[in-house]
């Protein structure tokens, strides 16, 4: 059998065995392969080595304060929306040494910032696409590079999958990141019952899939996951009407919901953490007790954190009402201002993991109500 | 991903020092008032010394090694090359650590980052500065650089307020500054009666001259309630939003507009301050708690 | 203490003055005096009546208060055509609160408070335009007081912290 010619933009077949030699030919090529397994009773991103480690059978459940894996009763890899991690952590660690240094007549670097390995990031979602686009737009700027999150982008390898299952706490399609693929994927999978469709969007994409045994789709299977791609749109659990934003909050910022919502947000910083677009970080020294050795480690900090806005002379934001608002009115207002494009990409994670079940997609219309302006 | 694709063509990639601050040597110390003193640096790298340039009003982060980086102003003459000074006021772990360097000691520095005082813009202006507490060193630049160029400005008046005469900082310099024609006025928030000068509060200096809201601008720093209050008299006198200036102040700890600490708004105050025109901050300035 | 009398093209040179009429700048004339001062000498003290409203000419008062245990603290200065002693024409300030003295040599006008209120309570339209400037001169002592009161160039660290 000749090979099937392949190039960036085409769609081939890649028989649902055959994951596991996509993942070998990434991990050959020297990728350190990340991807969804099943712990802590939720969907995280790990090393894997195989899609034995994948959580196939299962879908999730989610509802404002709520996630739960249970069984898909099918064999899809896919079918759940994915929990709390977000692809953030490998760009963007939660912690990193920024550097290492030893006194000694004057401060010496000990050390420097160690090569990242290169990443293959596996099953990325559209909206996880989008989220990252939005964090290159905050580290990658023509006036400043993050050296940190650069070094471990650079040669990243996204192997991203269409939703086909959205959540209930999903609203991509009202943001329009998802949930289907768009662009920033080297290759991008379509989940059927046999197969994988993979479209290949980049070279390194298309290198991986040489000597895969892949074969040219035939007209009915594109047309099922055409039709189950276009499904996937009307199942998203939220919607939020962007329309006004970000106007609605930024012409709002006295407005009484405010205060409503800081009587049952606890500030406890969860949407941040779990937000794929979130980017504030803290910096922390830590000496050895001679003081002769320091560590300067970066760390992820909150706008929800009374730390985060203390000056001499006090907090600039001293209460859950100004530091929610802080919140709110960043991630879908003034970020559009700063960066071209909205902080918030649809995922729905601040929805299902915030404890009080604080809903953005409901606070958006509350703060509508009423609007002075 | 366009940013990407520019970013990995692009040669040179500004980090600006996040993983290398430059080291610098305390050369002098001059204590300027209780709790305030001014660090006098110089960079180890000579080359760094020679081709090191600021703008009055911008800063630097000072890094103190198991302690952390504050931001400070730089607060010497922007033509003097081979020293920097930065004016500190005491308060917190940062600053506390630099009150015990010695000379000779080592501090890492980042910067220059920030907007400045948009002085090259307000030649043939009368310039009122009003500033106050700490406010005054980031200013200070300025000022050098108005009496070197004197004859293109006009009017310069400087407010000059503190908390009490011995917390008013480079007292030794405002005679100098005076006969290059500064109109200085100084005030305390209180004194014994062995002070000569004002008492009262920056703003209510307005009242004792005339401006001619056409022809001047206002720059002014200071704790935001002074600037407030600065800002209240400036307008009430009809200058424009865009020719008053404002230095803002917020926790920061990148200096480029990456930590997110330091938002106002659509603003980081470290990048896009933290010099604004008045105009610029206005829709922010009097939401409480922003 | 040496109480000059005052021309009436005195009082028609002092800005606060302008928009009253002739008439009554010749009134305003007629019941006052100019009270020269010297450096560190006390030109009212905490507790006097207050038969006095001033006007700086020239020179620098400023007003204290005695603090127990503390000595004496300046608290406000009074600069040229700056109105002084406003307590004098109120009644619920009968007595002084502060004490003024002066910081350099100078010169006071100094309008005969009695007189004034009788003025102004016979010609309502002079009433309106002294009361007035009164009013401007209180609003803008107290809201610098406030800030004052605020303390904005204490030091941070020492003090009490919120959140
Ligand atoms: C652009 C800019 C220019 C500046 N220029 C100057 C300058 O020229 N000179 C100068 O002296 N300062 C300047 N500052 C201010 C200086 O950066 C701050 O005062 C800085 O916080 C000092 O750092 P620190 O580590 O010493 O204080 P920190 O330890 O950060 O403490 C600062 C204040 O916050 C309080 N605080 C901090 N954390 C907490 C907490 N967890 N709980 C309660 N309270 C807390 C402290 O008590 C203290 O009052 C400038 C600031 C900016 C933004
Ligand atoms: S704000 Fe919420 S829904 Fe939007 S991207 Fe962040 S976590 Fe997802
Ligand atoms: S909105 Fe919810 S998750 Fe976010 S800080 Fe408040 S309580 Fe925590």
């Amino acid at each position: 059998m000749a090979e099937l010619p392949i190039n960036v933009g085409s769609v081939v077949a890649l028989p649902k065995p055959r994951l596991d030699d996509l993942l070998a030919k990434l991990r050959e090529k020297g990728y350190q392969t990340i991807g969804p397994r099943v712990g802590d009773g939720t969907v995280q991103y790990q090393p894997i080595r195989g899609a034995s480690e994948m959580p196939q059978g299962y879908t999730s459940e989610e509802e404002a304060g709520k996630y739960r894996l249970v069984s898909s009763g099918n064999s899809r890899y896919f079918d759940y929306t994915p929990g709390a991690q977000s692809w953030k952590q490998i760009f963007f660690p939660p912690r990193i040494t920024l550097f290492d240094l030893c006194k000694n007549g004057g401060w010496k670097p000990v050390g420097s910032l160690e090569p990242s390995p290169r990443y293959a990031l596996v099953g990325v979602r559209p909206c996880e696409i989008a989220a990252i686009k939005i964090q290159d737009l905050a580290f990658l700027r023509t006036d400043f590079v993050d050296p940190v999150y650069q070094e471990r982008r650079k040669n990243a390898f996204i192997l991203a999958v269409n939703c086909l299952r959205p959540g209930g706490t999903c609203f991509c399609a009202s943001m329009g990141t998802g949930p289907q693929l768009s662009s920033g994927y080297d290759l991008g999978l379509t989940e059927m019952d046999d197969v994988f469709l993979v479209d290949v969007g980049s070279a390194a994409g298309k290198d991986i899939l040489s000597g895969l045994p892949v074969a040219k789709p035939d007209a009915a299977i594109m047309g099922k996951a055409k039709q189950a791609v276009d499904a996937a749109k009307t199942k998203m659990g939220r919607q939020l009407d962007i329309s006004d934003l970000p106007d609605v909050l930024l012409k709002n910022l006295d407005h009484p919901e405010w205060e409503a919502i800081s009587k049952r947000c606890m500030s406890c910083a969860s949407c941040t953490l779990v937000c794929p677009t979130c980017f504030c970080w803290d910096t922390q020294d830590h000496s050895s007790l001679n003081g002769t050795e320091t560590e300067r480690e970066r760390v992820w900090d909150s706008c929800f954190n009374p730390g985060y806005s203390y000056q001499a002379g006090g907090n600039t934001r001293p209460n859950v009402r100004s530091r929610y608002r802080q919140w709110l009115t960043h991630k879908l207002g003034s970020w559009k201002q700063q960066y071209g494009v909205l902080g918030c990409v649809g995922c729905g994670r601040c929805i299902t993991w915030c404890p009080v079940k604080i809903d953005i997609t409901e606070e958006i219309p509350a703060l509508r109500k009423e609007t002075r302006s | 991903m366009t940013a990407l694709a520019a970013v990995r063509t692009s040669a040179a990639v500004n980090d600006g020092g996040l993983l290398k601050p430059s080291w610098a040597e305390v050369v002098k110390i001059q204590p300027e008032a209780e709790g305030i003193a001014t660090y006098w640096l110089r960079f180890q790298d000579s080359n760094l010394s020679k081709a090191y340039r600021f703008l009055p009003g911008q800063f630097n982060m000072l890094y103190m090694p198991g302690y952390g980086e504050a931001a400070i102003s730089i607060s010497s003459d922007p033509e003097q090359r081979d020293v920097i000074g930065h004016t500190v006021r005491f308060v917190g772990n940062v600053t506390r650590a630099i009150n015990r360097l010695k000379i000779g000691d080592v501090v890492g520095i980042r910067g220059p980052f920030g907007t400045h005082w948009p002085v090259e813009n307000l030649e043939g202006k009368d310039l009122i500065i009003a500033v106050g507490g700490i406010g005054i060193p980031p200013l200070r630049p300025a000022i050098y650089h108005i009496l070197r160029n004197r004859a293109k400005f006009g009017k310069i008046t400087l407010l000059y307020g503190a908390r009490t005469p011995s917390d008013l900082l480079f007292s030794s310099e405002l005679d100098e500054w005076r006969k290059s024609d500064i109109d200085i006025q100084i005030t305390v928030d209180r004194a014994d009666s062995n002070w000569q000068g004002q008492v009262g509060v920056v703003p209510t200096l307005f009242y004792k001259f005339r401006l001619d809201p056409t022809r001047t601008a206002v720059l002014t720093c200071g704790p935001e309630i002074m600037i407030r209050f600065v800002v209240f008299e400036a307008l009430a006198r009809r200058v424009p939003t865009n020719q008053i200036y404002v230095s803002m102040e917020r926790n920061m700890k990148c200096g480029q507009g990456s930590c997110g600490h330091c938002q106002i708004g659509p603003y980081f105050v470290c990048k896009d301050g933290p010099v604004f025109p008045f105009s610029a901050v206005e829709p922010y300035f009097n939401v409480e708690d922003f | 203490m040496d109480f000059q009398p005052v021309s009436f093209e005195l009082i028609r040179s002092i800005p606060l003055f302008a928009d009253l009429s002739i008439q009554h700048q010749k009134v305003i004339a007629e019941m006052s005096s100019i009270r020269p001062f010297q450096e560190n000498e006390e030109i009212f003290h905490e507790g006097d009546t207050s038969d006095c409203l001033y006007l700086m000419l020239d020179g620098r008062v400023a007003l204290e208060i005695h603090i127990p245990n503390r000595g004496r603290s300046r608290i406000l200065t009074v600069e040229p055509q700056e109105m002084l002693g406003w307590s004098g024409i109120t009644d619920v300030v009968p007595r002084r609160t502060l004490t003024a003295r002066g910081v350099c040599d100078g010169r006071l006008l100094c309008i005969d408070a009695p007189k004034l209120i009788k003025a102004c309570e016979q010609d309502h339209d002079l009433g309106f335009v002294v009361m007035h400037h009164v009013a401007n001169v209180i609003a803008g002592r107290l809201m610098a007081t406030r800030m004052q009161l605020l303390d904005m160039f204490s030091d941070p660290s020492s003090e009490a912290r919120h959140g």
